[in-house]
């Protein structure tokens, strides 16, 4: 080995070393970065150079360290793992959020709640069965069936609000969809245009599996990787990220007044997600809420027919026949009837009208009180805050199950994948020591090709 | 495992989310002395709890059912019995009527207090309550008797519920209660007005079977306003089961909610004062 080519090597030593310092900068910078997998300089020993020695034997020194290649401490399986449990968790955790929604109209048990306003609702109907011909008891009937009535109403309405909520979420997951799609689309390319020269573009293959991870917690794509490098995503049969960044945008159809967004494909075909929260939100926008609704909606409209007809055949307080106690056809209209309303004597609390009037009759106004219990109305609502509930816990224990099990395939990911300060400082520490020494051997070799022009130059 | 910066931030983020939410749930339940808060606390409990607590609401109002129920039972005995007492007083007169050595003055002075009377009864049957008229049946807006005795109401029944299914008649209608005792003192003043001794000794019969027909009525009440105690005593006791089925159900057990805050406090503290040491320092802390 000549002493030139020992400058030579120390100076790959030293270039090697550095470079080994820049990835632990990296490493360090992104200690907090999501998704950031740990790299790696790769060094490997050079072989001597090619040059034989005058003497035709190879010499036995090795020519020093190089950067063979930046590794990736990455196991795709494990990011595979991850990507499923997010999609699981976050699924469950649009669910949780819908129910916990739906929840907070029907407070149960409480004494705000429909359960409470009913109970004395029928109470009033007692107290005029009780005194029919007392104003004060008519008056305070009204009153209550007014705030029951308000309360049904108010449910439904935020029921509605539910649904526009959904649909604003819905809304935004398909909008992150399409955007998705183009951001891998144009990674895509860089990748393949990086890769192409046989290195790995790991940050940007990072990049793209968040972006992969954060699209496959909205809804159940399925993609594979090319030859070439490039991700190409599936959803539903189409092809939302093809090659040459080529993507398919789902339609977004502005919806009538009051009603839903529609999602559609290029060719026609609704859009239908089957997991990840776009899946969650989209079955409860669709389906769940008007389950609800429709269930609130007979209860009034069996509230209405229940209480007309018992009412109908009453007498008020100057003897006319009894109208209608409440009108509507459903929980958005139910209301008390304006004639009710406008003159609580129109009340048909007497179940007869003989000779001169019976204004202390008080039967249909018992016979209404004794609906009280009935499956119709208190027993259907009962059922359906109990459904509430179990839907409501289930998406909540299962988010905390789906959220551990998430967490636990993270840890792992981390223990692969993660960077630690304390290896990284170590790894520093390791690398300016080497640096150093090397450094330091290049003076000694400069000192000792000095020694050598000092002998010449004399 | 290697364990790095992120696992220990993520395991020590989820411990601290957890035992935060389990504070603030065991301070919601110490606030509002509840275990159930909403539908998904207990999702099993949840409908018998609602079923009890719409009934204690309704234990209460026939509890209020009884307490009206009573309250008019109570005053139709009072008039019942005052208009025994009126009934006695002119049988007083009848007999002294009857006494053949009466002047016709005499008589005359008779027939007054006996229209007096008659007035009296009249008032007893217009007996009202809270202004509802106790003895007209249904017609409870307006005074069942005329001055002339005639009886203005119906025979409709005043029925309330006091308990599910139980119905009680609060009132009776007056033409039984009073009729009776006022078309018989009207005979008697006739025929005292008219110093008609045989009249008087009939009209004697008349008053006899008119007390007959009060004290009939008299202890229909007083049947009726048993039933009334003995409901309102089985009420009674029934809301304070009613109570405590839905206190074990819906009320928490505060004794043992304190004990777990503390538990969970600790807990707390601890996960926050070990993260405290654990994430800190770093390799980093130690290359000066």
């Amino acid at each position: 080995m000549s002493t030139f080519s020992a400058i030579e090597l120390l100076r790959r030593a030293l270039a090697s070393h550095q470079r080994s310092m820049d990835v632990v900068g990296h490493n360090i910078a992104n200690v907090n970065t999501p998704g950031y997998t740990r790299q790696e300089a790769v060094l490997a020993s050079l072989p001597p150079p090619g040059s034989l020695s005058r003497f035709g034997a190879p010499l036995l020194a090795g020519g020093g360290v190089r950067v063979a290649s930046l590794r990736q401490a990455r196991d795709e399986f494990l990011d595979r793992q991850l990507r499923q449990a997010r999609q699981s968790s976050a699924e469950w955790r649009a669910r949780a959020d819908f129910w916990s929604q739906v929840e907070a109209v029907l407070p149960e048990p409480s004494d705000v709640g429909l359960g409470e306003l009913l109970a004395r609702f029928w109470n009033a109907w007692q107290e005029v069965s009780l005194n029919p011909e007392s104003l004060a008891a008519r008056a305070s009937l009204v009153q209550q069936a007014q705030v029951l009535t308000d309360a049904v109403r108010q449910a439904a309405g935020r029921l509605d609000q539910v649904r526009q909520h959904l649909d604003a979420v819905a809304t935004g997951h398909v909008h992150r969809i399409n955007q998705i799609a183009q951001e891998l689309g144009s990674v895509n390319t860089q990748i393949a245009r990086l890769e192409v020269s046989g290195q790995r573009a790991l940050d940007l293959r990072d990049h793209r599996e968040q972006l992969l991870a954060e699209l496959e917690e909205l809804a159940d794509v399925t993609y594979t990787e090319t030859e070439s490098g490039e991700l190409l995503v599936y959803l539903q049969g189409r092809e939302l990220v093809g090659p040459g960044a080529r993507t398919t945008a789902v339609q977004i159809e502005t919806p009538t007044p009051g009603g839903v967004h529609g999602f559609r494909w290029p060719d026609g075909e609704t859009l239908a997600v089957r997991r990840g929260s776009l899946a969650a939100v989209l079955r409860a926008r669709d389906a769940d809420v008007q389950a609800l609704q429709d269930r609130l909606d007979t209860l009034a409209r069996n509230l209405v027919q229940l209480v007309n007809d018992l009412h109908d055949d009453g007498y008020d307080l100057d003897g006319n026949p009894g109208g209608p106690f409440f009108e509507g056809t459903d929980a958005r209209t139910l209301r008390v009837a304006g004639a009710v309303l406008g003159d609580p004597r129109k009340i048909a609390a007497a179940g007869s009208w003989a000779g001169d009037g019976e204004p202390g009759n008080g039967e249909v106004a018992l016979r209404i009180a004794q609906l009280r219990g009935t499956e119709q109305v208190d027993g259907a609502y009962r059922s359906l805050v109990a459904e509430v509930g179990v839907r409501a816990q289930e998406a909540s224990r299962q988010v905390a199950y789906q959220d551990l099990l998430r967490d636990q395939v993270r840890l792992r990911r981390e223990a692969t994948s993660g960077v630690s300060l304390d290896e990284e400082m170590t790894d520093m520490i390791r690398f300016q020591h080497a640096y150093d020494a090397a450094a330091r051997m290049v003076r000694t070799v400069d000192d000792m090709l000095r020694t050598l022009l000092d002998m010449v130059g004399r | 495992m290697r364990v790095t910066l992120g696992s220990l931030t993520l395991n020590f983020l989820r411990n601290l989310n957890a035992g935060l939410e389990r504070l603030s749930r065991l301070q919601e339940q110490l606030a509002t002395g509840k275990r159930m808060h909403r539908p998904s606390d207990d999702p099993p409990n949840l409908s018998p709890v609602l079923v009890m607590r719409d009934a204690v609401n309704a234990v209460q109002q026939y509890g209020r059912n009884l307490q009206d129920t009573k309250t008019l039972l109570d005053a139709g005995q009072r008039a019942l019995q005052d208009a025994v007492q009126v009934l006695q007083r002119l049988r007083e007169l009848a007999v002294q009527g009857a006494n053949g050595t009466l002047s016709a003055s005499d008589m005359q002075a008779l027939a007054r207090e006996v229209e007096a009377l008659q007035g009296e009864l009249v008032a007893l049957g217009n007996t009202q309550v809270a202004g509802k008229y106790i003895f007209g049946g249904t017609r409870t807006t307006a005074a069942p008797f005329a001055s002339d005795g005639t009886y203005l109401g119906n025979a409709g029944r005043v029925t309330r519920e006091v308990d599910r299914g139980i119905v009680l008649e609060a009132t009776v209608p007056g033409d039984v209660a009073f009729s009776g005792a006022i078309s018989a003192a009207q005979a008697l003043e006739a025929a005292l007005e008219s110093a008609d001794h045989d009249g008087v000794r009939a009209s004697l019969a008349q008053l006899d079977a008119a007390l007959d027909g009060l004290l009939t009525a008299q202890a229909e009440l007083g049947a009726r306003a048993s039933r009334a105690e003995t409901v309102q005593a089985r009420l009674g006791e029934f809301e304070v089961q009613l109570r405590e089925l839905l206190s074990v159900r819906e009320d928490a057990d505060i004794a043992e909610v304190v004990m777990n805050l503390r538990l969970q406090e600790n807990a707390y503290q601890a996960a926050l004062a070990a993260g405290a040491r654990l994430i800190q320092p770093s390799l980093v802390d130690f290359l000066r």
